[in-house]
């Protein structure tokens, strides 16, 4: 079993890793040019003994697409190390549970070929049916075990403000939105909706339903390359954060399993990654659903 | 002359009473072992027998348990018996002159026929 302990253990770092951050301190673009910088201010007494101040702006666009450029390296690097550490992990997994499963089939077709044969001895067939039953016990607790390996134990919970954490997303996923030509949109609550959660797996869950998003209108015509992320504070307290793009939606056929995992409808998709939002939501004792055609949203209490 | 034997090398103990039994109603003798290291202190190989490994095993893996027949010219059928993502491993070794592979879970039939057209093609060998 050591093998699956091990895989367990290097998929739940690799899963729970921050991602980079990208974003520094001061910076702001200029909304006619594009370009960005960072203000540098200095209180200075003039020659006539006014009080002045010193501004020196600094052109940091080249920089900033540099860091945009490693962060989007680190980012894919990220990815690609989870992806390792599951195929591990499934392959740990497949090992340990063909084990048992090989035994009962052999024992099974022993016992048939035994029968067919006429020579079949009861205390020799009831042995092999002992072994089976045994054997079917220990794959069940393989499953149990895996379980207990899998994150998350528990959500470390804190109070989070959804608008900071859809910024901080929006972040995260701006890089390459903006190489697919994809712009975000913002339509947050004034009050703050406050939820309890755990920052890194909820922002996680968002950062699931941009990218989405995101890739559903990345090859669309410009007017459609538009992802909108909404939040609201309901009557109960509880806070929404939703994501909506103008793409095409849901296939009718895809919606009911949607949130089944390995069930997924773009290639080369794992089909994990609505099945983890849901997870991390449900593990908050929230709830997430496709409301429209092209807009998911998650609940989460106060 | 010797009856033919298959001889089989796996760590999991239920795989290998399964696999053990399973032999013994096809009237085939058997010989297992829990560890390549075991096998390479006690198996008697002869040209009357056909060695199943399992690729997966702490310690000595199957690939590398073949890789020391080779090394020391003996001349066996090997089969190996390998898991999810092990295909590789298994390709690698047919390249070395390993007999065949089977896919776990396996179909016993299939395993059957494969040992049964090992031993008859060893019979044919006139080494």
């Amino acid at each position: 079993m050591l093998e699956i302990d091990k895989a367990g253990m290097a998929l739940r770092s690799a899963l729970v890793e921050a991602p980079p951050r990208l974003q520094a301190e001061g910076e702001f673009q200029d909304a006619a040019s594009g370009r960005w910088y960072v203000l540098h201010s200095h209180p200075l007494s003039w020659i006539d003994g006014r009080r002045a101040s010193l501004c020196v702006l600094t052109d940091v666009t080249e920089e900033r697409r540099a860091r945009e450029l490693i962060a989007k390296h680190r980012d894919a690097a990220h990815r690609t190390a989870r992806l390792i550490a599951l195929g591990e992990f499934a392959s740990a997994v497949a090992h340990e549970l063909n084990q048992p499963l090989a035994a009962i089939a052999t024992y099974n077709h022993s016992c048939m070929r035994m029968l067919q044969s006429g020579n079949a001895e009861p205390e020799q067939l009831l042995q092999a049916m002992h072994i089976c039953r045994d054997q079917a016990k220990r794959a069940g607790k393989i499953i149990q075990r895996l379980r207990g390996l899998l994150p998350h134990p528990g959500p470390a919970l804190a109070e989070q403000d959804l608008n900071e954490l859809v910024e901080a997303v929006l972040e995260l996923a701006e890089p390459g939105a903006r190489e697919a030509g994809v712009s975000f949109e913002r339509a947050l609550s004034p009050r703050p909706p406050l939820v309890r959660a755990d920052r890194l797996l909820i922002e996680q869950a968002a950062l699931n339903l941009v990218r989405n998003a995101v890739e559903a209108v990345q090859e669309l015509a410009p007017e459609r390359q538009r992802v909108t992320v909404a939040t609201r504070v309901e009557d109960d307290g509880s806070g929404t954060l939703s994501v909506a793009d103008l793409g095409d939606g849901v296939p009718p056929e895809a919606r009911e399993r949607l949130f089944e995992p390995f069930v997924t409808t773009k290639r080369g998709g794992l089909g994990l990654g609505l099945s983890i939002c849901r997870s991390v939501v449900e593990a908050h004792g929230g709830t997430i659903r496709h409301e429209e055609n092209s807009r998911f949203a998650f609940t989460l209490p106060r | 002359m010797s009856a033919d034997r298959v001889v089989y090398v796996v760590d999991d103990d239920a795989v290998r009473s399964a696999v053990r039994l399973l032999f013994r109603t096809a009237d085939l003798e058997v010989e297992t072992f829990a560890s390549a290291a075991a096998f390479l202190r006690d198996a008697r190989l002869d040209r009357r027998c056909c060695v199943l490994l399992d690729i997966r095993m702490p310690g000595m893996t199957g690939t590398d348990l073949h890789d020391e027949l080779l090394g020391r010219g003996v001349r066996v059928p090997v089969i190996f018996i390998t898991g999810h993502g092990d295909i590789p491993m298994a390709v690698e070794a047919m390249r070395k002159g390993a007999y065949d592979f089977i896919e776990k879970p396996f179909d016993d039939d299939q395993l059957l026929s494969q040992v049964l057209g090992a031993l008859e093609d060893r019979k044919q060998d006139t080494c």
